[in-house]
């Protein structure tokens, strides 16, 4: 276990010195992959830390290309995202684009930033900008804070 | 009478040590005859021979195919052999893997690898993926899942780590899990 955790820590220390930064981490209780699709299902308290959002979801299953990075990926059941700004996404599936760097979370996704909130129909988070974009049926509640005397 | 009560502290003391010294000796003997014991239920068997350097290719049914390198070798009277610092080169459903590791136990019966335990610093390479899976000690199962304790599956951007994983060579499927942990080196 000690040699596992140093042998990890060196292939860091030397991917580190070849200009590759370890930018996902995820965790969970279960991963399956499958060699002939490369693809992969981690399931129970899934987690993903990215560079500026934390997500976390019940399933997540995704696909890799011939260069082993991401083709595709889902999150599914109770999908939360929270990025770095405090603002707060729930829906029912994320979808990962990665040409375009978007997540957009579907299943009635809901919005939150202090005591505002909005729902629509979509939510789009672009990951390059740390921006988030609603679409279709967009209602928001935006909360005023009234001066005390 | 503070003379007697320190000596007796110290007998005390030493005991225990001797006492608890014999437990790790005994326990550490006993985890590695559990291991060949789970491979072979034939209690004492005999020696058939020793060889160092040992070399052997191996073809079964389910198109396997596989040659075994060893630096030392004993073959055992119930099918059962014991190698130090081995490689197992494997074909299994034209996919092509590297097993290696410092000790390991196998049953082998008409050329099938019918169960395998392996211990010390085990790898499982998949030679045409690059996929290195890296375990502290490992038992392959008669339907040919080999399941590893501490496992570290590493990948040309990926490293993945879960207390146990099960290596399905026929369905060419891996699984990790207890307390998993992805970490991608490059930009998603």
């Amino acid at each position: 276990m000690r040699l596992l955790n140093i042998a990890a820590i060196l292939a860091c220390l030397l991917l580190s010195s070849l200009s590759c930064e370890q930018k996902w981490v995820i965790t969970s209780n279960e991963v399956t992959g499958k060699l002939d699709t490369r693809s992969f299902t981690y399931s129970g308290n899934v987690k993903i830390q990215a560079k500026d959002a934390t997500i976390t979801c019940e399933k997540l299953n995704g696909t890799l290309d011939d260069d082993e990075k991401i083709k595709e990926l889902t999150a599914t059941g109770s999908v939360y995202i929270v990025n770095s700004e405090g603002v707060e996404v729930f829906g029912e599936k994320a979808v990962y684009d990665q040409s375009a760097k978007t997540i957009t979370i579907t299943g009635n996704p809901k919005m939150l930033r202090n005591k505002n909130s909005l729902i629509a129909s979509e939510i789009v988070y672009y990951l390059a900008s740390n921006t988030f974009e609603a679409r279709g049926g967009v209602e928001t509640i935006i909360f005023e804070e009234t001066p005390k005397r | 009478m503070l003379f007697k009560s320190s000596g007796l502290k110290f007998l005390i003391s030493f005991l225990v040590v001797i006492i608890t010294l014999f437990a790790v000796f005994y326990s550490i003997k006993f985890s590695k005859k559990n291991k060949r014991e789970e491979v072979s239920s034939n209690e004492n068997p005999s020696v058939v021979s020793e060889t160092r350097n040992f070399e052997r290719v191996f073809s079964s049914e389910k198109n396997v195919y596989w040659r075994l390198k060893s630096e030392r070798a004993i073959s055992y009277s119930n099918n059962v052999f014991e190698f130090n610092r081995f490689t197992i080169y494997l074909e299994v459903r034209n996919r092509k893997y590297e097993v290696g590791g410092d000790w390991a136990v196998l049953e082998i019966v008409d050329g099938k690898l019918n169960k395998l335990a392996a211990d010390g610093n085990v790898s499982v390479k998949l030679l045409d993926e690059n996929w290195i899976l890296s375990s502290k000690t490992c038992l392959l199962k008669e339907n040919m899942v080999l399941e590893c304790e501490n496992t570290l599956l590493q990948t040309r951007n990926w490293a993945t780590y879960g207390n146990y994983s099960y290596f399905d060579f026929d369905r060419k499927t891996v699984k990790l899990n207890d307390e998993v942990k992805t970490t991608a080196f490059y930009e998603g």
